[in-house]
């Protein structure tokens, strides 16, 4: 019987939206077997290393100073830039990249944004890899809608049952 | 890329930081002993990275336990009187496989493989990384008191940031700021 020792790892998982991607860091949480089992989210993360697309423009989630607040209280060398910089590769990738927030606890469900993606027109070259379908989006409009559901929406930690 | 690579691959990751353990026989500081860590979980996630972006189940035939390929959660570092050792939070090992003084230490926490029950949390005893580190350096250090053994902050090799201990190392190591 395989064994589910999920918060043995950091894995990265990936989920789909209409047309959004999501990347998400577990840092150690115990996921369910479904996830755990499912060699979907490594042959997706296989297929994303091997695209040769223009690393997208990215942001930072502009409240993830103060989300993350706590882990600078508790360690002094706290190195920001070597926190983000796997959550910018996959934002680079076109990915909206989240986190796990408390990290001490491997059952604390609690989940921020740390970066994502500026859209733009090379996007479409991304969905059509993926879905094999040609999109012709306004990027624009996705980009000022994504801004304003940041600000409203993930401007703090939010549970995420995985 | 083949298969008999891929697993060569594998092979060396894990003699690298997960099976081998390193133990480094001079006395190191133990700020010495953290920069070795850090340096050795860098490039333990290249190695990591290196196989994620060759290895998919969808290419290959062959299936590879997933774990073999997926960062580890935790690492710590542990100095004892003559040596120290690495150990990380990559699954438990084989109940043979931890030490008499390392079985005596999770004993107070209750059976190797379950929840404590003494404790509030869900991390299984004997899977911490702290147990790894100081079961190696019991390998070599037999008589060694669990007051001599000093462990570097654990770290997310992901990030590099800092992990509080947990309640069940608390318990038998002590608090880490004491």
């Amino acid at each position: 019987m395989k064994m589910n020792n999920s918060s043995d790892f950091d894995l990265d998982l990936f989920f789909k939206t209409d047309f959004l991607f999501l990347h998400v860091a577990t840092a150690g949480l115990q996921v369910n077997d479904e996830i755990f089992f499912n060699s979907s989210h490594n042959d997706f993360r296989n297929l994303l290393k091997n695209i040769s697309l223009t690393p997208f423009q990215y942001k930072l989630n502009p409240f993830l100073q103060e989300i993350i607040s706590s882990k600078r209280e508790t360690n002094t060398n706290f190195n920001f830039e070597f926190y983000i910089a796997d959550f910018i590769k996959y934002a680079q990738l076109g990915l909206f990249s989240f986190d796990r927030t408390f990290i001490n606890n491997n059952e604390d469900n609690n989940f921020h944004l740390v970066a994502y993606p500026i859209l733009d027109d090379s996007y479409n070259m991304l969905i059509n890899h993926i879905y094999g379908i040609n999109l012709n989006l306004d990027y624009n409009q996705i980009n000022n809608i994504v801004t304003g559901f940041i600000h409203d929406n993930l401007n703090r930690s939010f549970k995420w049952s995985l | 890329m083949k298969h008999r690579t891929i697993q060569e691959l594998i092979r060396s990751i894990n003699h690298y930081f997960d099976n081998t353990h390193h133990i480094i026989k001079r006395q190191k500081s133990l700020n010495s002993l953290e920069k070795s860590l850090i340096d050795k979980s860098k490039i333990y996630k290249d190695n990591i990275n290196k196989i994620q972006e060759q290895y998919s189940t969808k290419r290959f035939k062959l299936i590879i336990n997933h774990e073999n390929y997926e960062l580890v959660a935790c690492s710590v570092a542990a100095r004892g009187k003559k040596y120290s050792s690495f150990g990380t939070s990559y699954r438990l090992l084989p109940i043979h496989k931890y030490l008499k003084p390392t079985k005596a230490l999770l004993r107070n926490l209750g059976v190797i493989g379950n929840q404590s029950l003494i404790t509030n949390t869900s991390n299984i005893i004997g899977k911490c990384a702290e147990v790894k580190a100081i079961n190696n350096i019991f390998k070599r250090e037999s008589k060694l008191s669990v007051f001599d053994v000093t462990f570097t902050q654990a770290i997310r090799p992901r990030t590099l940031e800092k992990i509080p201990r947990c309640q069940n190392c608390t318990l038998i190591f002590g608090n880490e700021n004491e």
